[in-house]
């Protein structure tokens, strides 16, 4: 297909854009759908807070042991996770965690903001999660 | 010069600038990137010092001009700072790295101690805190957000988060590739074989998978169980003998160590193709906790 030099640069402009979206870290922003309620830490199943969601308010020590993801319903949890906001309202940083009970590499968020966990190299490879003074 | 074509210019001055930049970079990684001293037994990583710290005196300096400027509102957010001085939990390095040792699995079975070293009444103290701060953040939402955004000008922490977003990635890395080396799959192999006597039904292949469901079996809720200060002793002889001897196993098979090893060189490697942003960083992260401290001190002279 021959595309015209506007039709062109508009689909280089285009995959740039999505391609961006897809190995960045999700930069400071509102709340996405599904972490609707302040207070919550939200994980999400895909990139870019997409498909199910497990939220805490404290800590979630072991994905596995939650069962399924809402909205997809999906089963498996452990080592399934893409992306994570924390809508935090006191301060505290979210913390994911590469193993069951925060064990190995950590993946914080600030405030308000949220992280792709491929772009850390943990994309599903998280297995719990806690706010900062929770993690028991 | 004339006789040179114009392209055989462009490609001479491309490879003078990447003469020159391989040489920087080498000197910045020969002579300013300071790795820390191992130690195995703290989990100490060459990325340590780039990474969000447990004790954050940026969160703390945060949290004291909230309270002030909650107070001009007319809410009471309450922040009660640790004592200067005041060390991590025993069951976490300063980089928020969680520990396991045969001492920490007697105490906690496959659990930990708090992030921060506070007694039993401190800790309370804090808990109580950090829920009353939630409470008024959801009757308040608007000053309290707002007090947040006006900490930025004084206290902006973005730039501290550019040095730990690129640490985090880094280390992320690391640890896979670490736990991916044939050293540590040989241990791993080691491990099993001195777990063997355990008598676990279903042991994992790795100790990254411990507990099993034989040992853990999740008892309560899976999100936000309940929680009181002191049940992080409160282990089963059954979670606490495993824990202790998949700890001993861990050492005696050589698997910590590998695994420390490998971790710690998977990080050094890759800090190398950084050097010239962490060296960087290292200033930013510097300036950024010293304006911190200088907020603290100047605000809350009586806690410090």
């Amino acid at each position: 297909m021959i595309l015209s030099h506007r039709k062109l640069t508009t689909a280089v402009v285009s995959l740039a854009i999505v391609i961006g979206s897809a190995v960045a870290a999700a930069p400071a922003a509102s709340a996405p759908s599904g972490c609707p309620v302040a207070g919550l830490g939200c994980t999400y199943e895909d990139s870019n807070y997409g498909k199910g969601r497990i939220n805490f308010y404290e800590k979630v020590p072991r994905f596995a042991a939650v069962g399924y993801w809402v909205g997809t319903l999906h089963v498996r949890t452990n080592d399934a996770g893409s992306s994570g906001f924390n809508r935090g309202t006191s301060g505290a940083q979210a913390h994911w965690f590469e193993h069951d009970n925060y064990r190995g590499a950590v993946v914080s968020a600030n405030k308000n903001t949220g992280v792709n966990f491929s772009s850390k190299k943990l994309n599903d490879k998280i297995s719990s999660a806690c706010f900062a003074g929770y993690c028991r | 010069m004339r006789w040179l074509s114009r392209s055989a210019l462009a490609a001479s001055a491309v490879v003078l600038v990447t003469w020159l930049t391989a040489c920087s970079t080498d000197d910045v990684q020969l002579a300013d990137l300071d790795l820390p001293a191992k130690n195995q037994s703290q989990w100490r990583l060459p990325l340590d010092q780039y990474l969000p710290p447990l004790i954050d005196v940026e969160y703390d300096a945060q949290q004291v001009f909230v309270q002030k400027c909650m107070a001009e509102v007319g809410h009471e957010w309450i922040v009660r700072l640790d004592p200067a001085g005041t060390a991590t939990g025993e069951s976490w390095n300063s980089a928020g790295r969680k520990l396991f040792s045969v001492h920490l699995a007697e105490s906690y079975g496959y659990g930990n101690s708090g992030q921060i070293s506070r007694s039993p009444e401190a800790e309370q103290a804090w808990l109580d805190g950090e829920r009353s701060r939630r409470a008024v953040a959801d009757q308040a939402p608007e000053a309290a957000d707002g007090c947040f955004d006006q900490s930025t000008a004084v206290l902006d922490d973005e730039p501290s988060w550019q040095v730990y977003d690129l640490a985090m990635e880094i280390a992320g890395g690391a640890s896979g590739d670490a736990q991916e080396s044939p050293e540590v799959g040989e241990a791993a192999s080691r491990w099993r074989e001195c777990m063997a006597k355990v008598g676990l039904p279903d042991l994992p292949a790795v100790p990254e998978e411990m507990p099993p469901a034989s040992v853990d079996d999740g008892g309560g809720p899976a999100i936000d169980a309940p929680y009181s200060v002191g049940d992080e002793f409160d282990v089963s002889a059954e979670e606490r003998r495993v824990a202790v001897a998949d700890a001993t196993c861990q050492d005696s098979s050589g698997y910590a160590r590998a695994l420390y090893d490998a971790e710690w060189d998977a990080q050094a490697e890759a800090m190398k193709s950084h050097a010239d942003d962490l060296v960087r960083y290292g200033h930013q992260l510097e300036e950024q906790r010293a304006r911190a401290e200088s907020y603290l001190a100047e605000n809350t002279p009586e806690a410090r």
